[in-house]
């Protein structure tokens, strides 16, 4: 078995209140792992603390308490490592209107320390991925939705990181636009790079996910293929596994 | 620094392309003062157009010599008709006249003169304008035989009022200068004889003092207000622009560290604020020379700087513009939209303007506690070193000031922006963030 590209142990994110004082526990002791060439996909309805939890691997948040290391690295204390080791797409990452799109890439292959003419390869390899050569000296504010998207996926993987972390990534997309995404993932996963992947949408988890963690509350509460979690509650479908999980704790 | 430098690149290409941004630093400095020159021009010519058009009519006292009104008809834009003043004015009155001339000298004049007042009154000469409606008199000029004054009466709240007395003055001063030479002539008197005083006014100041004269009374002001407006509108942008179109997520999931974000928009920030100055200064030195050369003075003024002078502006407005970015980060990395950032930068944009004004019109000021005050001590400082009387160890204070509080802004803006909060809390009061700002605390 590979050794895990992702590994989260017991973390736990309080967000205090106005007054500094304890707030709201949005992620409560949450564990699992993900491996290169695998898919993880974290189910859970808005509010469950999946953000908080992609947000805090990915060291836009710390955490209060737990540990995770991504591609070997701690999160709490070697942040910039980690961030060169993911992509990180989600709805509010947005691109720069002004740039176009090749200097939106580029800009971001130069903060990976891409430089001089492995970064002129690697961003024309990437466009050409996503066959948006042609748009390329457009600038971002003049692509359509699908465009955009591309753009923010190259953007997300010029430098070719092992790990990838998708915050509900279709979330505001047209059909078209969310298909680029999903079929981005599948090839993600082919050329064996770890992801990790957030959505409310069952059928993206059915398509894509080669295991899910079903967050709720801050807590998850079961992981597993689709397979085995629907063998384990007796139903046929995921949505079927994922309401009774939800309903079972109303509190 | 090289990280940052990427950032400060990046701004300055997006801060190219964005027509609001090219406005505010680069066009309105630019082309201020050819506008305003233009505009006071054009105002300038359609007063003049107006008296042009309608030559403002003066009444003579008949009782005049007739070579003054001759005198008077040569002149343009005047139109002269004489007026019999004993019917209805010139009776003995208890009010004051108004502007008065004597003829002769004054010792001749109250020998001769009578004691009654002779000449008409202020109520007079509305009464006259008020008969003439459609088409009032500008000036009237009296004449009191007896006391041998003249009585030049306007009215100083209408323009053609003023331009007609001056026109009527000059003509009278002429003649009375005419009739003191013959008079000094049938005498046997002449040069020094005639006029045994005389105060010949000598300006000391060189062209180039003038010129660092007029500078220091322009560069301080111009300095208080075009640094603040070049940093305000850059803020705005590079600061609650980038969390307000949600580009900030996309910055820190690189391997950017938050100091470097902060430090590569301070440096694009400062860097807009001295664009802005410096395309204003060269505005206004354009326009100086213009009007200056128009005005036929270019040469007795020199307001070519030094290189001295330069230098000293160069370092004032570095650390003044350094400064005001600093702050105007702290005051606006909270704000989430660009309506709640106006309102946090609003008094940073007027403040030190209005303060800078102040100290620029006032007298020799800048006290080593005044030294203390960023960008006052720096509008009083470079006011002192342009008139030559710079105080080695106020400088120093001034400049001290300046780069700890700059420091100490930028640090503040470094640990408000380190904050997880202003990336994901809706809520961010201004004394929370004070309280990040100064408290020392974990970094998140």
């Amino acid at each position: 078995m590979n050794t895990p590209a992702i590994e989260v142990h017991e973390l736990v994110k309080i967000y205090p209140d106005h007054q500094g004082g304890e707030g709201v526990r949005a992620v409560d002791g949450v564990s699992f792992h993900c491996r290169p060439g695998e898919v993880f996909g974290l189910l859970g309805l808005n509010g469950a603390g999946k953000t908080t939890t992609l947000r805090m691997l990915s060291t836009s948040l710390t955490p209060s308490s737990g540990h995770a290391s991504v591609n070997g690295f701690d999160i709490a204390t070697e942040s910039q490592q980690v961030r060169r080791s993911i992509g990180f797409l989600s709805g509010t990452t947005g691109l720069y209107h002004r740039l176009t799109a090749r200097e939106m890439v580029r800009l971001f292959g130069e903060l990976q320390g891409l430089r001089g003419r492995q970064l002129d390869e690697r961003v024309d390899e990437v466009f050409s991925i996503f066959g948006i050569d042609r748009y390329a000296d457009q600038r971002c504010e003049k692509l359509s939705t699908g465009m955009k998207q591309k753009v923010n996926i190259a953007r997300t993987v010029v430098h070719d990181p092992p790990v990838l972390i998708l915050d509900e990534p279709t979330s505001g997309l047209d059909v078209l636009a969310a298909s680029t995404t999903l079929d981005f993932v599948e090839q993600a996963r082919d050329e064996g790079k770890c992801v990790l992947f957030s959505t409310h949408i069952m059928s993206e988890v059915e398509r894509l996910c080669d295991r899910v963690g079903i967050l709720h509350r801050g807590r998850l509460r079961a992981v597993g293929t689709p397979d085995e979690l629907k063998q384990a509650s007796g139903e046929r479908y995921l949505e079927e596994v994922f309401k009774r999980m939800v309903k079972d704790d109303p509190a | 620094m090289r990280q940052a430098l990427m950032v400060l690149r990046k701004e300055i290409r997006e801060a190219s392309r964005d027509r609001g941004m090219l406005l505010h630093l680069v066009l309105i400095p630019l082309f201020l003062y050819p506008l305003l020159g233009f505009g006071a021009w054009q105002i300038f010519l359609l007063i003049e157009g107006s008296a042009e058009r309608r030559p403002a009519l003066v009444l003579l006292d008949a009782s005049l010599p007739a070579d003054l009104g001759d005198s008077l008809r040569t002149r343009p834009h005047l139109r002269v008709e004489e007026i019999e003043l004993e019917a209805g004015v010139g009776r003995p009155r208890e009010e004051s006249t108004g502007t008065q001339v004597r003829e002769g000298s004054t010792t001749a004049g109250i020998e001769a003169g009578a004691t009654a007042e002779r000449l008409p009154s202020i109520a007079d000469f509305r009464h006259l304008r008020q008969q003439r409606k459609e088409d009032p008199p500008q000036v009237l000029l009296a004449w009191d035989a007896t006391r041998r004054r003249y009585g030049l009466y306007h009215d100083s709240s209408r323009e053609s009022s003023q331009r007609a007395r001056a026109v009527v003055a000059e003509v009278v001063r002429a003649r009375i200068e005419r009739v003191e030479e013959e008079r000094g002539r049938e005498l046997g008197m002449s040069g020094p004889e005639l006029r045994p005083f005389v105060i010949e006014a000598v300006d000391t100041a060189s062209p180039r003092q003038l010129g660092r004269y007029l500078l220091s009374l322009l560069l301080p002001v111009l300095l208080v207000i075009m640094l603040p407006q070049g940093a305000y509108y850059a803020t705005l942008d590079t600061v609650v622009g980038e969390r307000e179109r949600g580009t900030l997520e996309t910055l820190i999931t690189s391997p950017l560290q938050r100091g470097e974000i902060i430090l590569g928009k301070f440096l694009f920030v400062t860097l807009s604020s001295l664009v802005s100055f410096a395309l204003n200064l060269l505005s206004l030195g354009l326009f100086l020379g213009f009007v200056l050369q128009l005005m036929g003075i270019g040469d007795s003024i020199g307001v070519q700087p030094s290189l001295v002078d330069i230098l000293v502006i160069l370092v004032a407005a570095t650390l003044t513009a350094a400064f005001l970015s600093a702050a105007m980060m702290v005051a606006a990395v909270g704000s989430r939209n660009y309506r709640e950032g106006q309102t946090a930068l609003m008094p940073l944009y007027l403040l030190p303007a209005l303060a800078g004004l102040v100290i620029a019109t006032q007298g020799d000021v800048l006290s080593p506690a005044l030294a203390w005050i960023p960008v006052v001590n720096v509008a009083a400082l470079l006011r002192e070193v342009l008139r030559g009387q710079p105080q080695p160890s106020i400088i120093v204070h001034s400049l001290v000031s300046l780069l700890v509080f700059t420091s100490l802004s930028l640090a503040i803006a470094a640990r408000i922006g380190r904050r997880e909060e202003i990336l994901f809390d809706p809520r961010l009061p201004l004394r929370r963030l004070l309280r990040w700002g100064l408290r020392s605390e974990r970094k998140p």
